[in-house]
């Protein structure tokens, strides 16, 4: 079976064809990034109006790019929720006009089990049950993919997403928007230990990250002028912060739960000290899979991935559907 | 050009028709506020075409209008428009909406949409749209003018006088005035290609204009 994938949850514009296996035909992402970045941070009717006119070409090219033209694609998957409704509404509308012109059928499918299933373009035999930690810039979910399939919420953020603290702290430490690479970037070159902030805290197996995010801003206060040094040594405490807080809630879980497999997706999922760290705390327990770093960013292969599982649990979509802000996983 | 199956989705009132050549086929409208059991916009268009006895096949061009209106509305009627233009190989062009509006009425000398804020969209002939705040509306006016305004009944609250606007009742069908505009669109026009689809918004968003005024 082979799908066209369309993804415009926040401010990436990205298309995808996608086979069973899961296989990669094709993945263009059209970054919204220079457009965002003067304001620190995503403007959604900005990033629905760029979307608008990006979508189209990307899909243009996606095709083209797989090599096939419509009559070797077999229906469409697009990402229903959640994410922003203005951008996810160009998506879901464009996905099924395609759709119904070309008498095709469409499903769609959550964002968030996109970036578990990302994973199995580089490990086709990954199957539940798996334990998995969600981290973007809108979600930080500790997930249960279960055997029959579904997924489980087990913790997720009260407060900040990861991704966001990431965003957050980085305009605290006068960083470039998105902060999430340029803390990674900066950290590299400080020292974690430099400073103590507090670890993040809160009931069972949820998240915090205001605390720490307060925490990073009070140091900075208290320090007035940061030379590059001290910049590089806040944003590696920063980082290490927010990773072990992580980390700390999947190890819970894996202790909890006994699992064979921990996935890592979403945006944060791109940082290389979760990454590292992931393997060298866990990797004695569990397998570690962590999917390539373009496919932890927001991209429709993982739409696409999400499609082709999704299709043999339910089938398409009875359209026409609505975009739904506030999916779950699906 | 044969069929073409012409939408608007920019006012309180959206409209869909379907053209062969200057001869409507089939035609709809409903009011922007979708009730629970309201059939969402394809299904309308599906519904045109059975009406007409014809099938997605058939269709040759696709015309949409750009606004300005709601940004939402705009949003869904030209992701549609462009789906449907680009999956079946078809010319889409684009018309304006309040050349749509104004078409309702051939006494019509400007086009009126309400633009939030207490502001509207103003557009007559041989201007650009323009965004006038409702209190400035009696000197943007021509004398003796008569206006078509969106949504109906609303000038009265602009400029406290409702004598010049057209009443909804002496307004000929959106989607009739959505057929005039296309079909003239389509002897005059040149398709757009996919990446010039960009509703005509007037209105820059509101982090653009925070930005503008720091």
């Amino acid at each position: 079976m082979r799908l066209l994938a369309v993804e415009t949850s926040c401010d990436e514009t990205a298309a995808a064809v996608v086979e069973s296996g899961p296989r990669l035909l094709a993945n263009v992402i059209r970054s919204q990034e220079d457009l965002h970045a003067p304001y620190g941070g995503v403007v959604p009717e900005l990033a629905a109006r760029a979307h608008l006119q990006a979508l189209v070409p990307a899909i243009e090219r996606a095709l083209a790019l797989s090599g096939a033209g419509w009559e070797a694609v077999d229906g469409l998957a697009v990402t229903q929720g959640p994410g922003l409704v203005g951008t996810l509404l160009v998506g879901v509308h464009t996905a099924q006009a395609i759709a119904w012109e070309r008498g095709l059928p469409v499903i769609g499918v959550s964002h968030l089990a996109g970036h578990l299933y990302a994973a199995l373009f580089e490990h086709p035999g990954l199957r539940p049950p798996a334990l998995g930690l969600i981290v973007s810039g809108g979600h930080s979910d500790l997930i249960r993919w279960t055997e029959e399939g579904a997924i489980e919420v087990l913790g997720r953020t009260i407060d900040d997403a990861a991704g966001e603290a990431f965003d957050k702290g980085a305009r605290i430490l006068g960083l470039p928007f998105p902060g999430g690479p340029a803390v990674d970037r900066l950290a590299a070159q400080g020292d974690p230990r430099a400073v103590d902030l507090p670890r993040p805290r809160a009931r069972g197996l949820d998240f915090s990250f205001s605390g720490v995010k307060t925490a990073l801003l009070y140091e900075v206060r208290r320090r007035g002028h940061l030379d590059e040094q001290a910049r590089a040594d806040l944003s590696a405490a920063y980082q290490e912060a927010i990773v072990d807080a992580l980390l700390q809630r999947v190890e819970a879980a894996v202790a909890r739960e006994p699992v064979p497999v921990v996935v890592l997706g979403g945006g944060v999922a791109r940082n290389r000290r979760l990454r590292a760290q992931a393997q060298a705390r866990l990797g004695d327990r569990v397998r570690v899979v962590v999917p390539e770093p373009d496919l932890c960013t927001d991209n429709a292969a993982m739409i696409g991935a999400a499609g082709l599982i999704e299709w043999q649990r339910r089938g398409p979509s009875r359209a026409p559907f609505d975009a739904d802000p506030g999916l779950g996983f699906g | 050009m044969g069929i073409c199956l012409a939408l608007d989705t920019a006012g309180s009132e959206h409209a869909l028709v379907l053209l062969e050549f200057d001869r409507v086929l089939a035609e709809d409208s409903w009011p922007r506020t979708r009730g629970a059991g309201d059939p969402p916009i394809l299904s309308r268009v599906q519904s045109l075409l059975d009406r007409a006895g014809r099938t997605r096949g058939h269709l040759e061009a696709v015309a949409a209008g750009r606004g300005p209106g709601s940004f939402t509305g705009l949003r869904v009627g030209l992701a549609i428009a462009s789906g449907i233009a680009y999956a079946g190989g078809l010319p889409l062009y684009l018309v304006d909406s309040l050349a749509v509006l104004r078409a309702q009425s051939p006494l019509t000398g400007a086009a009126l949409r309400d633009a939030g804020r207490g502001e509207c969209f103003a557009w007559r002939p041989g201007i650009e749209p323009v965004r006038v705040p409702g209190a400035e509306l009696r000197g943007w006016l021509r004398p003796q003018e008569r206006v078509i305004v969106d949504p109906p009944g609303r000038l009265a609250g602009w400029t406290g006088d409702p004598a010049p606007e057209i009443p909804a009742t002496e307004r000929l069908p959106l989607p009739r005035a959505l057929a005039q505009v296309a079909i003239e669109a389509l002897r005059s026009k040149k398709p757009v290609r996919y990446h010039e689809v960009r509703p005509l918004y007037v209105q820059p968003a509101a982090a653009e204009e925070r930005k503008a005024s720091q």
